[in-house]
């Protein structure tokens, strides 16, 4: 396997984990509000395993994001890697700004959504980066005679 | 027979299954901080009810476990301790983070390592606590880097194969910390 086939091989398991945790998400909120600013945490509470809360447009955010994740590693192309690696920070940000313990909070975040949202930034953005430079390194040796 | 000055042969390389073995601690170890995360609530952390993260720091106090540490606590972390609950959640954060993806697993092995002993510092020897709790995740912690658990399942095995050649700044951080 090649360099850049094992990177787009951890882009789609990244993008593949995204989109199961948000389908999760998606079920687990089939209960409360779309947007409701306190939703389940996903995980069984007893064995304390419990991570993450996700909204019903969290849980959509964040399918998307891991599509578009699956769609980098699928055509390599590390413009694509970028697009959740940019929306993850977003969502990383959101966290920061209105995890508290009442208010607005658009996609009920709790503090290892900020772990996750992390997780799918660095990821995206480390796979990206060193997809490009690959490719340039590529386009180099094909210049160099 | 060999003489004892000569260099002792260097062991094998990890067999496959246990480096597979090792990802799925490192996992585990990264889920262990993930799912600790969620008491953290800012901006308070708790000292506005006694509980979540101030209740836990201020036991270094109440219980103390090595003096030094105690009174580092009650002098420096208390007076300050919305910047330290930060520090806390940005670190614990990003450790589950970076167990998750692999990537520079030493560092943050050795990070998660010394966050144990902290914790361990503060509430060994408070009521309902197990101290060989704390004692198993700086070992846990410290497998993470004596084996390298990033190398599989992790990026670690993709960037130190291009990057840990180099004789540059970023070659010799790859070569410590993946």
């Amino acid at each position: 396997m090649t360099f850049v086939q094992r990177l787009a091989r951890a882009q789609m398991v990244l993008g593949a984990g995204a989109v199961a945790v948000g389908v999760v998400g998606f079920v687990s909120a089939r209960h409360v509000a779309f947007n409701a600013s306190i939703a389940p945490r996903l995980g069984p509470a007893d064995l304390s395993l419990q991570a993450m809360s996700l909204n019903r447009l969290a849980a959509l955010v964040v399918i998307g994001l891991g599509a578009v994740g699956v769609l980098a590693g699928a055509t390599q192309r590390p413009i694509w890697g970028a697009v959740p690696a940019a929306g993850f920070a977003l969502l990383a940000l959101q966290v920061l700004i209105q995890w508290r313990p009442a208010g607005t909070n658009w996609f009920a975040s709790i503090g290892s959504n900020f772990s996750f949202s992390l997780l799918g930034c660095v990821g995206f953005a480390v796979t990206a980066c060193l997809e490009r430079n690959a490719a340039t390194q590529d386009r180099l040796s094909q210049a160099d005679p | 027979m060999k003489r004892t000055s000569e260099p002792i042969p260097s062991a094998e390389p990890m067999p496959l299954s246990s480096a597979r073995l090792m990802a799925v601690i490192r996992i585990g170890v990264a889920l262990m901080w993930l799912t600790n995360l969620n008491w953290k609530t800012p901006p308070n952390f708790g000292s506005d009810d006694g509980g979540g993260l101030f209740r836990y720091t201020n036991d270094a106090v109440t219980h103390p476990v090595f003096g030094p540490y105690s009174w580092a606590v009650r002098e420096a972390v208390l007076p300050n301790f919305h910047a330290f609950g930060w520090g806390v959640l940005l670190v614990e954060s990003a450790l589950a983070a970076f167990l998750l993806l692999g990537l520079g697993t030493r560092l943050w092995g050795v990070i998660g390592a010394v966050q144990s002993l902290a914790i361990g510092l503060s509430v060994a020897l408070a009521p309902d606590e197990w101290a060989w709790s704390y004692y198993l995740m700086v070992m846990a912690n410290l497998s993470l880097v004596a084996t390298g658990a990033g190398r599989t399942w992790g990026l670690d095995g993709i960037v130190r194969p291009l990057l840990a050649g180099r004789s540059t700044l970023l070659g010799r951080v790859v070569r410590l910390t993946t």
